[in-house]
């Protein structure tokens, strides 16, 4: 059994934990790969002396950003799903499974057939355009799956479902109405790949989902109060408008500023919470960043998976995440079915 | 003195279906008063309006002399705990996670509880008789002993009025008293003020000083428990026959029904 409160030193303590993991699972991804390296080979390269260039080049310029990103994307879904799945009070919601993510990816497609390949776009306009097209899905789903106040679990996820389904068409139809020689890679980028991205981009990425982490991470108890029921939140004095709309802008960020880079990786948002809550309790203020740590060490992980399993081919980790995440979903709907239908 | 609740002439409805028509309520610091009705009466709008759910679309609601609509939550929230009829939470808190969850007005933000929020929390668990249970998931309790932990969840927040939505519903007849008992142990021993919502006539009579008869959003009688609990006033709020006897070890009166005479109703 948990303690009866959670204390800061538990908080550290749980924390300290999640990270030395994290950084084993990184060290571990940095040894596969193609090329097996041992790892005092690679303490010489990120020392910067005494490692072959050849092998330093491939730790450093290919290896080590594609592990980096790996990272804060499953650090960024993983926290988005817990964020979602408090506000929007579904414990099935997931960036993924209700579209946001593909709203999101929408949003960068539309922003390259707009605006070209530049650099600029590329980094900047991107994550803007993901942005709004994660934003206006959410509204969306909030919208439509709510009557009389109350927000229904079970249309939720339909509509969301739908939505992704129908995001998915826009896409490969944009697409292929461009040039059809890109959908080969559209098709490559749905179902979310990791590839190395260019370190400013990634000071680019941290910042982006660090600064939508503590704005959740801030709202973590109120989290914990709209859990009780909207009403009962308000009753206690949590402003419960205000957390939601707040929580869903901030958790849209991060899952589009990843999404930009990645592709649609699913259930990681779905998956690790679930893992989390199980492992240290329901709890938001440990839940965040526990999630956001395990997502991030999980990630990272299955991507070393995905390209080692049919070396040299790649699988996209996208296809990894969703073969481990739809059983994983079965289970849940089972498990949760009473609080579904309960709305 | 002030009160500690009062509305004055307070209205809501939705288009032109009004659901409560000019609503007027004083409610002392340390009463024990209830507002009763049938169904459709306007006693949840009531309960919405005096807890700052809802904000009235004329007249208003004052805690403890300061305009309900113009208090900031978390203050709200230190004076007035509220005790919802839903009592089903998402993901597995435990009984004493939820009633931490009460210390939040109290605490700033990412504010952890400290030893003393943990004392307070099986302090308000012992008062409603659930401390054994502080470990215990909410989810694994019955309706009964969730209704008691809800109440502790309240009373951590430590206020000064308690408001209660029909806490007595889906009880069973030991649960259903059992309930009343503890709300009146604490309206005593803490000069809490208390005022339910409720269904349950005769228990109302019993421990309420305090009664407001609605129906279809109007009043119809306010006043001490004799006075409002009457044959004539209860067959028209309920359209329903009743006979009202004494009950001879507390001396309330208490309420049997039968069906009606005529059967056209009351109306």
């Amino acid at each position: 059994m948990r303690p009866s409160r959670l204390t800061p030193r538990r908080l550290a303590m749980v924390l300290l934990l999640l990270a030395g993991c994290l950084l084993l699972s990184m060290a571990l991804a940095l040894t596969m790969g193609s090329v097996r390296v041992p790892p005092g080979t690679i303490l010489q390269a990120l020392s910067g002396r005494g490692a072959p260039e050849e092998t330093s080049i491939i730790l450093l310029q290919v290896r080590l950003p594609r592990i980096l990103l790996a990272a804060l994307t499953g650090a960024a879904l993983a926290c988005a799903g817990a964020s979602f799945q408090a506000v929007l009070r579904n414990p099935l919601a997931d960036p993924y499974i209700l579209g946001i993510s593909g709203g999101a990816a929408l949003g960068a497609i539309l922003s390259t057939l707009t605006g070209g390949d530049s650099p600029l776009s590329g980094v900047l306009a991107r994550p803007i355009f993901a942005f709004a097209g994660a934003c206006l899905t959410v509204l969306a789903i909030l919208a439509l799956s709510r009557s009389r106040g109350v927000t229904a679990s079970t249309p939720m996820l339909l509509i969301g479902w739908i939505f992704n389904s129908f995001f998915l068409a826009l896409i490969l139809f944009l697409e292929t109405a461009v040039d059809f020689s890109r959908v080969r890679g559209a098709i490559f980028w749905l179902v979310g790949t990791l590839s190395p991205v260019p370190y400013p981009v990634l000071a680019g990425l941290t910042a982006a989902v660090g600064s939508g982490f503590v704005i959740l991470w801030l709202l973590s108890r109120d989290f914990d109060l709209i859990c009780a029921g909207e009403e009962t939140a308000r009753h206690m004095g949590c402003n419960v408008e205000r957390t939601r709309v707040v929580a869903i802008l901030a958790a849209s960020l991060i899952t589009a500023a990843v999404v930009s880079f990645s592709g649609l990786i699913g259930f990681v948002g779905l998956i690790v919470p679930h893992a989390a809550r199980f492992l240290f309790g329901p709890d938001h203020r440990l839940l965040l960043p526990a999630s956001a740590l395990l997502g991030s060490a999980g990630l990272v992980l299955a991507d070393a998976l995905s390209r080692t399993l049919l070396a040299p081919t790649e699988v996209p980790v996208g296809v990894l995440t969703v073969l481990v995440g739809g059983p994983a979903f079965i289970l849940l709907y089972r498990r949760h079915r009473g609080e579904i239908s309960h709305d | 003195m002030t009160e500690a609740l009062s509305a004055q002439r307070i209205r809501f409805g939705y288009g032109s279906r009004p659901l409560l028509k000019d609503f007027s309520l004083e409610l002392g610091e340390g009463e024990f008063a209830g507002v009763l009705g049938p169904n459709g009466a306007g006693k949840t709008t009531v309960l919405r309006l005096l807890s700052g759910t809802l904000r009235p679309q004329a007249g208003i609601v004052r805690l403890f002399g300061e305009s309900l609509s113009e208090l900031p939550p978390r203050k709200r929230a230190q004076l007035m705990g509220v005790v919802p009829q839903e009592s089903w939470i998402l993901f597995p808190f435990t009984v004493m996670e939820v009633v931490l969850m009460g210390r939040f007005p109290h605490l700033g933000i990412l504010g952890m509880e400290n030893p003393d929020d943990e004392d307070l929390a099986l302090t308000c668990l012992e008062e409603v008789g659930m401390r054994e249970a502080y470990g215990r998931p909410l989810s694994s309790l019955s309706s009964g002993e969730r209704q008691r932990v809800l109440i502790a969840r309240a009373l951590a927040q430590q206020p000064r009025i308690l408001l209660l939505d029909e806490p007595t519903t889906f009880l069973d007849l030991k649960h259903r008293l059992l309930i009343y008992e503890i709300l009146s142990r604490l309206n005593a021993s803490r000069k809490l003020a208390v005022l339910t919502i409720s269904h349950d006539l005769n228990l109302a009579a019993r421990y309420c000083g305090k009664l407001w008869l609605l129906k279809e959003g109007d009043l119809l009688a306010s006043g001490s428990p004799a006075e409002v609990l009457t044959p004539e006033l209860l067959r028209k709020a309920y359209e329903t026959d009743v006979e009202v006897g004494h009950d001879p070890r507390t001396g309330s009166p208490f309420i049997i029904p039968y069906p009606s005479q005529d059967a056209g109703g009351a109306s």
